[in-house]
């Protein structure tokens, strides 16, 4: 039974500067993408197949991630976290996250994603600007998402409006005019 | 208070009316309140689970995306919903994430496990399960404040208590157009009603308002009181006519209930008690009729309250016409049950009645008394005209047979005697009538063949039908000739009828006589028919009425036939004493006559006819009897005492006796009788004795000699009337007894055989 949030009640949340707090966060952020998000029919074999989340260059994450999916299913589907280390790995995933160590490989990585419904994110700030999908920016402690529409789109993705609510928007013409 | 039952009609339909009216709206706006309330409440409920639901879904993100900013901004939407009062969402682990109150509000803790919908004090708490792909996420709780329900509420009930009182207002206004509308026909009802009892004024009607079942009601109560106006005036005329009639008869009328109280009395009944009818009805008895009256009638009174029916005469005193008498009535009620409930007086007064009654009576007897005056101066003058008779026919009857005087003094005495004969005839005809009429003459009834009667009648008229040259025809066509009957006066009824015929028809007439049996009866006719000069039909109406003679008498001035009419008269009598018919018919004057008689005849017997010889078998008419007077003779007997007060009838009798050789010793008086019995020296064998005494009657007399002489027998005499001392003179020791007067045939007959039967 894995406790996915430590909300702290009443008032602003009071982050500890702690790396498991910070891994934990993005961890159940990455589980939560599962409920708000829609991958084609196409990226699932058949009807059980489960969801595949990767974790490039973090630890942290992929052992978070692991506690929280433990036992949990989405749409019936089970759910796999697995280290992406091989570059091929990535088009078998459905979401890749790729740690802030690992932005070398950025373009390698983006370009081993495109042709599949490969949901992007990374806490690498611009991410969502050149070419990823979901960017994690963390703003007073706080951590924010920015949020490529059209690279999802690309994708074959569609992002719940109520994530894209919350998210700040990220627009390719936006970013060309300015 | 009054209860409501006894409230007056109107007040009763008003308070009817509004309590209807109020209740009714109470119901309906109670009722419509909490169906608003409800409604209300419903729709509070709804738009919390509503609003709960939509803001979960939109939470989801914020809640998995740990932003509590958001959270608060979608929370803070809620504001425009003014019966939000507060919000807050929990996270999966129960942690508060976000929260929301309106002003002045704090939130109300959520309970664990509760339903969709609880309320909270005044507030409606929601709450709902924040969903994402199935996975729950937090829960929101919302409350949302019933105090603008209550207020509405509140509102709406203060509008309805205004329509309520308004309402009733406009109901009680209503009623009292309506009650008027609709009381007025019953008020008019009962005050008609009340009206006629009050006034007794059946002419009075109710008014009619509309065609409505009161309407109708009123028609049907005039219909009514129409038909006993009509029955009160029916009923009063009846009471009038009633009144009419009882009031103007003769009688007295009343009638009394149980207690004795005057429930009727007609005028004539409370006017002799010095009233009037009007102001006598209630009185008690002992009051109306007064003490002394009602001491009297009580008793009778109490009777007819028994159920009985009495009638009563008693003298009243009556204050208007003083002492009555009148007979009173008293019929009781016809009732079931055995006391009767009144009774009714009717009184007569019969004081006229009773006086008149008592003057009929008294009358009645005067007359009877003169009646029998004139019956007994008729029987004393008949006794007193016949007894100087007695000496003179004995004397002629001696005298006209006595061989040893000239023929031509002979015929003389004859005459002498024949004509004494007529008048002693017509003195006993006399007689005998006012002995039948004083009922004193008796029958000596016996077996006896009428063949024989009628010889002997036949007989004594043969002397005047010879002389008058009369064909005399028989014809005897009976097989049956027994009747009872008395000999003598049978042969009198022929021998009258006979003589009659004699009489009546003049010389060379005819005379038939029939005698026959009359088939199918048991009885015998004798019918004598003669060509004399007949009865016109007023003279048969009267031929048998005594003294009572044929207007020949006077119309021809002279007294051609003689007589005093009594003789058809005794005929009839003795017939009908014989149970016998007598019947008189003639074709008219000049036309001769038929008398017809009819007796019944005897029963039928077997055997000899009764030889015994009767008292009275002496012939009526003293027949010529050729007996040759013993001259000379003298009987060696003792003598006969003689006792007979008339001293001609004595010293005729005596000579009578001494002619036929009897010793005689006379006697006037029962004194002298026995005078003559002392004195005399042989004792006497025979006493002849007139029963009529101047001090006793022979019967006394021969009592006592019989006492003397035991041996002495007896010869009763005695006078017309006294049939009733045959027993008595038989009782006293007289062997036979002679009727006056006395003939020497009598004494031819009867002496040899009482003085030669001596032993």
């Amino acid at each position: 039974m894995g406790v996915i949030l430590m909300l702290m009640l009443g008032g602003p949340l009071e982050v500890h500067a702690q790396a498991s707090r910070d891994s934990d966060l993005k961890a159940a952020f990455l589980f939560n993408f599962l409920s708000f998000v829609e991958w084609p029919e196409g990226a699932f074999a058949d009807a059980g197949s489960p969801f595949v989340i990767g974790v490039m260059g973090s630890d942290l994450v992929r052992d978070s991630l692991h506690e929280i999916v433990a036992g949990e299913q989405i749409d019936s589907r089970p759910i796999i976290v697995r280290s992406v280390v091989r570059l091929s790995d990535i088009s078998d995933c459905h979401i890749l996250y790729l740690d802030r160590r690992e932005d070398w490989q950025l373009s390698r990585v983006l370009d081993a994603s495109k042709g599949s419904s490969v949901l992007t994110v990374a806490d690498i700030p611009g991410f969502a600007r050149n070419g990823g999908i979901i960017e994690f920016q963390t703003e007073s402690r706080l951590l924010r998402l920015n949020i490529n529409r059209q690279n999802a789109r690309g994708a074959d993705l569609r992002i719940s409006s109520k994530l894209l609510q919350l998210a700040r928007v990220i627009d390719e013409k936006e970013k060309e005019a300015s | 208070m009054i209860r409501f039952r006894d409230m007056p009609f109107q007040r009763k339909l008003r308070v009817s009316m509004l309590l209807t009216s109020t209740l009714a709206l109470l119901l309906a706006c109670s009722l419509f309140l909490i169906l608003e309330y409800l409604g209300h409440r419903r729709n509070l409920e709804h738009t919390a689970v509503t609003l709960a639901r939509l803001s979960a879904d939109n939470l989801t993100a914020a809640v998995a995306f740990d932003d509590p900013d958001a959270a608060t901004d979608i929370l803070n939407n809620l504001r425009a919903e003014s019966q939000v009062v507060g919000a807050v969402v929990f996270d999966a682990d129960g942690v508060v994430f976000a929260s929301y109150s309106a002003e002045g509000y704090s939130l109300p803790v959520p309970s664990d496990g509760a339903s969709a919908v609880e309320y909270r004090g005044q507030d409606v708490l929601a709450h709902f399960p924040i969903m994402e792909r199935q996975r729950q996420l937090g829960t929101i709780y919302l409350a949302a404040s019933t105090q603008q329900l209550q207020q509405r509420v509140r509102t709406l009930a203060f509008l309805m208590l205004s329509v309520l009182a308004a309402s009733i207002a406009l109901a009680w206004f209503l009623s009292v157009i309506l009650q008027r509308t609709l009381a007025r026909p019953i008020l008019e009802l009962a005050n008609t009603a009340s009206s006629i009892t009050a006034r007794r004024d059946w002419s009075l009607r109710a008014r009619r308002y509309g065609e409505d079942e009161l309407g109708r009601l009123t028609d049907d109560f005039n219909s009514m009181l129409e038909r006993t106006q009509n029955a009160v005036a029916a009923l009063r005329e009846s009471e009038a006519d009633l009144r009419l009639v009882t009031d103007n008869i003769p009688v007295s009328l009343g009638r009394f209930d149980r207690e004795l109280r005057v429930m009727f009395s007609n005028r004539p009944n409370a006017e002799r008690m010095d009233r009037t009818p009007e102001t006598v009805v209630g009185l008690h008895a002992r009051e109306f009729l007064g003490e002394e009256n009602f001491i009297i009638a009580q008793p009778y009174m109490e009777a007819a309250l028994r159920g009985e029916h009495v009638v009563y005469e008693r003298e009243f005193h009556y204050p208007k016409v003083g002492m009555r008498w009148v007979e009173v009535s008293y019929v009781p009620e016809p009732s079931l049950d055995a006391e009767p409930p009144s009774f009714v007086a009717i009184v007569t007064d019969i004081t006229e009645r009773r006086r008149v009654a008592e003057e009929a009576a008294r009358a009645r007897d005067e007359a009877l008394a003169a009646s029998r005056a004139k019956d007994d101066f008729l029987a004393a003058l008949s006794h007193e005209l016949r007894t100087p008779l007695n000496p003179v026919l004995l004397l002629a009857s001696e005298r006209a047979l006595q061989k040893d005087i000239p023929e031509a003094l002979r015929s003389d005495f004859d005459m002498i005697r024949h004509n004494v004969e007529l008048e002693a005839r017509l003195i006993d005809d006399l007689l005998d009538l006012t002995r039948i009429t004083r009922g004193k003459l008796s029958i000596q009834r016996q077996r006896l063949d009428l063949r024989t009667v009628i010889d002997q009648a036949i007989a004594a008229v043969r002397t005047e039908i010879v002389e008058k040259d009369l064909d005399f025809a028989m014809r005897e066509r009976a097989t049956k000739w027994d009747v009872e009957g008395d000999a003598v006066r049978l042969q009198q009824v022929l021998w009258n009828v006979l003589k009659n015929a004699v009489k009546f028809t003049p010389n060379g007439g005819r005379i038939s006589m029939e005698i026959r049996n009359i088939p199918g009866s048991h009885a015998i006719e004798i019918i004598v028919s003669d060509t004399g000069i007949g009865m016109t039909a007023d003279e048969l109406s009267r031929v048998f009425a005594a003294f009572v003679q044929g207007d020949h008498v006077s119309k021809e001035g002279l007294h051609r036939f003689g007589g005093l009419g009594l003789g058809l008269a005794i005929t009839r009598m003795l017939v009908e004493l014989h149970e016998g018919e007598i019947h008189a018919a003639s074709p008219g004057r000049e036309a001769g006559a038929t008398i017809t008689i009819r007796l019944p005849l005897a029963p039928a017997e077997v055997g000899a006819k009764d030889d015994e010889v009767n008292a009275y078998n002496d012939s009526s008419e003293p027949q010529p009897f050729p007996v040759e007077v013993p001259n000379g003779f003298t009987h060696e007997t003792a003598p006969i005492l003689l006792v007979e007060d008339h001293a001609p009838t004595r010293m005729t009798l005596t000579a009578v006796l001494q002619a036929r050789g009897y010793q005689v010793v006379g006697a006037g008086s029962v004194a002298e009788a026995m005078a003559a019995v002392n004195a005399s020296e042989v004792p006497f064998s025979l006493i002849i004795s007139d029963i009529g005494l101047p001090d006793g009657d022979g019967c006394t007399l021969m009592h006592a000699l019989r006492k003397v002489l035991p041996g002495l027998r007896g010869i009763a005499v005695s006078g017309y009337g006294m049939e009733e001392d045959i027993a008595r003179s038989s009782a006293a020791g007289f062997e036979t007894h002679l009727t006056k007067p006395v003939s020497v045939a009598d004494l031819n007959r009867v002496l040899p055989g009482i003085l030669n039967s001596r032993k």
